[in-house]
Formats: structure tokens, C-alpha cells, sequence
């Protein structure tokens, strides 16, 4: 694979990589770190690049390992448990956050690391579950339970964050 | 706005299709959305949004194009005039090789002779000498044959034979 192969094949999935390891990993400076080291090591193996059929896949599932690698090495850095709950802001912090669109992406962030690739991959990217059950090495009847519980998951998130809301509220009338 | 209520517990559970998904989020991006759908409204506003956000810039270390240092221009130097060097010994001692060694060389009798006429007037004079002796050894068993031819012993017999009867014959008469 040559300069101009890389950049139209593999650099163009920079944002997506991007996206995705902001989500697993959920730090900027981190995220950056990433994706600088998986479009390095891809650079020096770019002569064996060639014989790779699905690019976007290859690269986004290899993100997913890199983060994942990352996050078990690091050792300030620690998976949000999966039964952990999303405490709803107080009217203060909502003015602080600004809007609901940032609540949303922290609500996202407390799901598992799975849930939320998945959710990611599927609403975000727009991408096919076929593709999806591909980078996650799972079957596409897997991909769709945990994108269920996903979404369910942050359906009542929602719902329990605005009757947490509707009582701040009633109490302050 | 049933349609729109189907929708939504289908892409919740995970089982809408893309066209399903497209024809939600065209609806919560539009104007016209029912106060009981509103809830939902920052759930896609919040896709959109992350799907925004940009890998930063890469940057790719520039290959190293440093002059070499002094001490390593004088290996480089050292080592091409001893490479010279060698080359030079070699070719000489080829040369040396040749002139020892002329293209045209025949030894006889322990001698190098390197003159082409003078040695194949040596072999013509050789094999001349040769044809001699093979011709007198030749001759020894071409004078038994003729003894042999000459002592004749049947022939004698009947030539024997015949000059009795002959004498017989005059006896008789």
C-alpha cells in the first residue's frame, strides 16, 4: 500500500476511529493517543495492508483492541461497572452542562463498554449490524440484544432523568 | 402519530430496520414533533452531535534526511578507499595470473610451451614417430603370417599326395 493508498483507504477512517476510541476510552488526550498509535503502527505495516478485504472494519476493530489494551495497562484509568446508575445533574450542574444533547453523551458513557461501542457504531456511524457483529467478533443476534439493552438502558435513563426533573421542579414552585 | 410510536419501540428493542431508523430521525429533526415524542428529541439531536466531532490532525513523523556525522563520514571514507584498495590488489593479481598463465599453453615433457605452431609441429613429428612404430611392430606378425602361409601343412600334404599318385601312375605303366 503506498502514501496515497493509506491516506484514501485508512486516514479517512480517522474520524470514526476517533469517535470510537473517545467512547471506549471517554478522555480526550487519551482518545488522541490512540488513534496517533493505531495510524503508526498501521503505517509501518502498510505493505501488508493489501490483503485486507474491509479496511473500515480492520480499523475500527483494531482501535477497539488498542483502547481496551490501553485501558487494561493503565492504571488510573477504570471501567465504569455496568449496574453503576446515572445520577441525574441538579438544576445547577443542567446550567453548568448547558443542554440536554451533553447529558445524553454522559448517559451513553455510563453504559458498558460494549453497549455503548455498539450504540455508537449503529446510531452514530449508521453502520450495518453485519459489519458491527464483525468488529466486535460476535454473532449479528448478539450485536442486536446489546444494542437492545443499549437502548433501552438509555431510554429509562431519560425517563427516570426527567421525572427527577418534573420533582426538582414541582419542589421549587 | 402511532407510526411514529411503533417506530420507536422498534428501534428500542433493537429489531428496526435502517429505513425505520433514517424515517426517525428525519421525524425528531423536523419541527413537527408531539409533546410525548419530545423526550426522545436529544437522544438523536445528541448522534448527530458526536457524529460532528473530528479526529484531530496526524501528524506523522518525517523521515530523517540528517547529514551524517564526522566520525561516520570518516568510516564511510575509511571504508571506500579500503574497498578501493582492494579492488586495485585483485585486479592485479589477475593481471599477474594472466601473464603466468597465457590463454594458449600445452606442457610437454614437464615443459610449458605457449608457441600454438611449434607445438603442433611437435605433435604432427609425434604421432609421425608414432605411425613407425606401430608399422615395424605390425611387421613381425606380418612375416609369421606369411611363414605361416608359406608352411602350409595340408597344402604341402597334398601336393604330396598328388606327386605319389604320380609316381604311382608311371610305375604302373
Amino acid at each position: 500500500m503506498n502514501v496515497r493508498q493509506f491516506q484514501y483507504q485508512i486516514l479517512c477512517l480517522s474520524d470514526k476511529s476517533y469517535r470510537m476510541a473517545l467512547s471506549i476510552l471517554k478522555d480526550e488526550s487519551s482518545a488522541k493517543d490512540a488513534l496517533q498509535e493505531l495510524m503508526m503502527r498501521l503505517w509501518e505495516k502498510r505493505e501488508q495492508l493489501d490483503a485486507i478485504a474491509n479496511y473500515q472494519a480492520f480499523v475500527l476493530t483494531s482501535m477497539r483492541n488498542l483502547c481496551l489494551d490501553m485501558i487494561r495497562k493503565s492504571i488510573h484509568t477504570h471501567e465504569i461497572p455496568a449496574d453503576t446508575e446515572y445520577n441525574a445533574p441538579n438544576p445547577h450542574q443542567q446550567t453548568e452542562q448547558a443542554d440536554m444533547i451533553n447529558h445524553i453523551g454522559s448517559m451513553i458513557d455510563t453504559l458498558p463498554e460494549m453497549q455503548r461501542t455498539i450504540l455508537r457504531m449503529k446510531d452514530v456511524e449508521e453502520m450495518e449490524l453485519e459489519e458491527i457483529a464483525q468488529i466486535m467478533s460476535m454473532t449479528e443476534n448478539a450485536v442486536t440484544v446489546n444494542l437492545s439493552r443499549a437502548r433501552k438502558k438509555l431510554r429509562d435513563m431519560i425517563t427516570n432523568n426527567r421525572k427527577k426533573e418534573n420533582k426538582v421542579y414541582e419542589r421549587y414552585r | 402519530m402511532n407510526d411514529i410510536d411503533n417506530l420507536l419501540e422498534k428501534y428500542f428493542n433493537g429489531v428496526s430496520s435502517t429505513e425505520e431508523e433514517k424515517r426517525l430521525k428525519n421525524y425528531f429533526e423536523g419541527r413537527g414533533i408531539l409533546p410525548e415524542h419530545e423526550i426522545y428529541r436529544s437522544v438523536f439531536a445528541a448522534f448527530n452531535t458526536e457524529k460532528q466531532i473530528k479526529a484531530p490532525v496526524m501528524t506523522f513523523p518525517e523521515k530523517k534526511t540528517r547529514r551524517p556525522a564526522i566520525t561516520r563520514r570518516i568510516i564511510i571514507l575509511l571504508a571506500g578507499s579500503a574497498a578501493i584498495g582492494l579492488l586495485a590488489v585483485t585486479f592485479s593479481n589477475l593481471q599477474y595470473a594472466r601473464s603466468q598463465h597465457p590463454e594458449y599453453m600445452v606442457i610437454v615433457n614437464g615443459k610449458q610451451v605457449v608457441n600454438q605452431h611449434k607445438a603442433q609441429q611437435y605433435a604432427e613429428h609425434m604421432f609421425s614417430e608414432t605411425d613407425k612404430i606401430i608399422e615395424n611392430s605390425y611387421q613381425l606378425f606380418r612375416e609369421a603370417a606369411t611363414i605361416n602361409q608359406d608352411l602350409n601343412a595340408e597344402k604341402i600334404l597334398k601336393e604330396t599326395d598328388q606327386k605319389i599318385e604320380c609316381i604311382k601312375t608311371n610305375y604302373k605303366q
